[in-house]
C-alpha cells in the first residue's frame, strides 16, 4: 500500500526484562522465559540459545532455559540418527497398511469371488450407506475404464444428460469392467443402479440449482415479479399486496421498501425456496412468520429465510446432505426434494433459535455457527433423514 | 580444532536464523478496529470479503454482523461490518467503542435513497464516542451505468462542513475490487498518525 518505514511499536522499548548488561543474575525459579536471567558469566556457551517466553515481550531474548543443554556433536549424530531411523520405519508402516488394504481386497475377491462393489451391494442396505461406500470405491478405483466412466457421468450431470438411459450404459459399463454377468447376479445390477441414480443424480441436482442461484432477480422480469407477488400472497393471504415498493415488505421480513435487492448471491433459489415453503408447508410456515414477530426472539422472516438458503447449498456442495438425500427416495433427487430439504432445515433453525434465547438479532452469527455444527453432525449419520416437524 | 571451528560456524547460523525469526515475531501487528457501516445493500459485506480476498458470489443480507481480521501493511485490521437493515441501526452505538477509522459506505446508484443515508451519516457524526475518528466515505458501486460521481456523495453528506475529524472520500466498486485498496491506504495512514 506503498506505506514504508518502520513500525512505531508500542509498549515501549523492546527488550527482554533480565538482559541487560546488568551482571549475572541467579535464574529465578519458575519465571519461565522472562525472568531467567542470561549466563553472563564470561564463558561462552555456543548452543544456549533458548527462544524468549511467549509472552509477545521477549524478542531478541536469548534466555538460557534449563531445558537446552549443550549437547556434543557426538550426541547430536546419534540423535539425528535416531530420528531418521524412526521416520523410515514410520514411513514403512503407513506403505504396508496402504498395501495391506489391497492385499486384502484381493484376498476377499479370491475366497469370495466378489468385487468390492458386490460385497458391498450385498452387505449394506439400499441408501446413504450403501452409495456413500459405492461412490468413494468408484472414485477412487484404479481401472482405466472406471476412472473414465466417472469422469464422463461428472461431465453429463454437469451438462444435464444425466438419466434414465445414461444409468442404464453406466451399470453395463461397470458389469463389463468387473466381469460380472447380469443374470447370475440381478439384485446386485439394481443396487448399483440406485446408487449411480443417487450419486450422479446428486450432483447434477446441485450443478442445476447454482445456476438458479446464479439467475439474479429482475425487476424488469414479469415472471419473477409475478413470482414475488406470490409469495406475499401466500404468507399474507387476508390481504392483498399495497404496492410493489413500501414498507409491508418488512411484514415478511424483507429489509427495506424494495425486496429486489435483498435476494443478492442467492438470486431466485432463495426466492423459489421460500415459495415452495409458504405454498407446500403454508402452516409451518405461517407459524414461522408468527415466530419471526416474536418480542423477544423475533427475527426477519425472509432474509433469514435466504441466509437458510445459503447454508442448504452449502451443505449439498460439500456432499455433507447426501446422507439425507440418499436416504430420502431411490429416484433421481428433483428441485423439490431439495425444497423440501430447505423447509426441514428452516424449521429445525427456527427452533433452535428459540431454544437459544438470543438477546438481539446482533447473535445471529453465533448461533448460526452453532446451528450448522449440529446439523452437519446430524447429517454425518448414514441413517440421517430430515423431516419436517414442527412444535 | 576444525571440529570447534565448525560449531562456531553452526552457532553462528544459529542465532542468525534464530534472529531472522525473531525479527518476524518481534513485530506484533498494531491492532486498528475499523467499522464498516451504511444502509443496507450499500455493499459493506463485498467490501469485507474483498478485503479478506474471499468470494463474493454468495453474500446475503446480514443480519447482525461479520468480523474479519485482516493483516495490512503492518496492521492488523479487526474490520466489523454490522448489518444495514433499519431495524438493526439501533444496535450500531454498541460497537463504536476504541473505533480507529469509521468507513461508511454508500450505494452510489441508490439516488432514492441518498436523503436517507445523509441522515444516517449526520447521526453517526453526532455520536461522541464517534468524536474525533477520522472517517472514510466509499462512494460504492461505481461500476454501474447510474451511479453518483464521488463529488456528489461527498456534496450529500456535506463534507465539506466537516472540522472536527479528518475524511476522505473514495470512489470503488467492491465487485470489482477497484478503489477499495486505495481508501484502505488512506485509513491506514491517518491511523498511524493519530497513534
Amino acid at each position: 500500500m506503498g506505506l514504508g518505514g518502520p513500525m512505531p511499536m508500542p509498549g515501549g522499548p523492546r527488550k527482554a526484562p533480565g538482559l541487560g548488561p546488568t551482571g549475572p543474575k541467579g535464574p529465578k525459579p519458575g519465571g519461565a522465559g522472562e525472568g531467567l536471567g542470561p549466563l553472563n558469566d564470561g564463558i561462552p556457551r555456543p548452543c544456549c540459545i533458548g527462544i524468549g517466553a511467549e509472552d509477545g515481550r521477549g524478542p531478541g531474548a536469548f534466555v538460557a532455559s534449563p531445558s537446552s543443554v549443550p549437547i556434543s556433536p557426538g550426541a547430536e549424530m546419534y540423535l539425528q540418527l535416531g530420528l531418521a531411523i524412526v521416520s523410515f520405519v514410520l514411513l514403512i508402516t503407513i506403505y504396508l497398511r496402504l498395501r495391506l488394504h489391497s492385499v486384502k481386497k484381493r484376498l476377499l475377491r479370491v475366497t469370495t469371488k466378489l468385487c468390492e462393489l458386490q460385497r458391498i451391494c450385498y452387505e449394506t442396505s439400499a441408501g446413504a450407506e450403501r452409495s456413500l461406500r459405492i461412490e468413494g470405491c468408484l472414485r477412487a478405483s484404479k481401472q482405466p475404464s472406471l476412472q473414465r466412466l466417472v469422469r464422463e457421468l461428472d461431465r453429463l450431470a454437469k451438462e444435464y444428460k444425466f438419466g434414465e438411459h445414461v444409468i442404464h450404459l453406466a451399470v453395463t459399463a461397470i458389469l463389463n469392467a468387473k466381469n460380472i454377468s447380469s443374470d447370475a447376479h440381478s439384485p446386485f445390477v439394481s443396487g448399483i443402479s440406485q446408487s449411480v441414480r443417487q450419486i450422479w443424480g446428486y450432483r447434477q441436482l446441485f450443478n442445476r440449482l447454482d445456476d438458479i442461484r446464479q439467475t439474479q432477480y429482475d425487476c424488469n422480469n414479469t415472471q419473477h415479479e409475478a413470482q414475488l407477488t406470490n409469495l406475499w400472497n401466500a404468507l399474507v393471504p387476508t390481504e392483498s399486496l399495497p404496492g410493489r415498493h413500501g414498507k409491508h415488505w418488512s411484514y415478511i421480513g424483507f429489509q427495506g421498501e424494495d425486496p429486489a435487492s435483498d435476494f443478492r448471491g442467492m438470486g431466485l433459489l432463495g426466492l423459489y425456496n421460500l415459495q415452495y415453503l409458504s405454498h407446500e408447508c403454508g402452516e409451518e410456515a405461517q407459524k414461522l412468520l408468527l415466530h419471526s414477530h416474536h418480542p423477544s426472539y423475533g427475527y426477519s422472516f425472509a432474509i433469514m429465510g435466504i441466509n437458510m438458503t445459503d447454508l442448504c447449498l452449502q451443505l449439498l456442495r460439500d456432499g455433507t446432505a447426501r446422507t439425507h438425500f440418499f436416504n430420502e427416495n431411490s429416484s433421481i433427487p428433483t428441485e423439490q426434494d431439495f425444497h423440501h430439504f430447505y423447509a426441514c432445515v428452516f424449521i429445525q433453525f427456527d427452533s433452535f433459535w428459540i431454544d437459544s434465547k438470543p438477546d438481539s438479532i446482533m447473535n445471529f452469527s453465533d448461533i448460526r455457527t452453532r446451528f450448522e455444527m449440529q446439523l452437519r453432525r446430524q447429517l454425518q449419520d448414514p441413517k440421517a433423514h430430515l423431516v419436517l416437524e414442527h412444535r | 580444532m576444525f571440529k570447534e571451528l565448525s560449531w562456531v560456524r553452526l552457532s553462528v547460523v544459529r542465532i542468525g536464523l534464530l534472529a531472522f525469526l525473531r525479527k518476524f515475531r518481534s513485530a506484533p501487528d498494531q491492532e486498528m478496529r475499523i467499522l464498516l457501516l451504511g444502509l443496507d445493500n450499500a455493499g459493506k459485506t463485498t467490501i469485507l470479503k474483498k478485503l479478506a480476498s474471499e468470494d463474493i458470489t454468495h453474500i446475503t443480507p446480514t443480519q447482525g454482523f461479520n468480523i474479519k481480521s485482516v493483516h495490512s501493511e503492518g496492521f492488523k485490521l479487526n474490520v466489523w461490518d454490522i448489518g444495514g437493515q433499519r431495524k438493526i441501526r439501533p444496535y450500531w452505538k454498541n460497537y463504536f467503542d476504541k473505533t480507529d477509522v469509521l468507513i461508511y459506505v454508500v450505494d452510489s446508484s441508490d439516488r432514492k435513497r441518498f436523503e436517507e443515508t445523509g441522515e444516517e451519516f449526520a447521526e453517526l457524526l453526532q455520536e461522541e464516542k464517534l468524536a474525533c475518528v477520522p472517517v472514510l466515505v466509499y462512494a460504492n458501486k461505481q461500476d454501474l451505468m447510474n451511479a453518483a460521481p464521488a463529488s456528489d456523495i461527498a456534496q450529500g453528506l456535506l463534507l465539506h462542513k466537516l472540522r472536527d475529524r479528518m475524511w476522505h472520500i473514495q470512489a470503488c466498486s467492491a465487485v470489482r475490487g477497484e478503489g477499495i485498496q486505495e481508501g484502505m491506504e488512506w485509513a491506514c495512514r491517518t491511523a498511524k498518525k493519530k497513534k
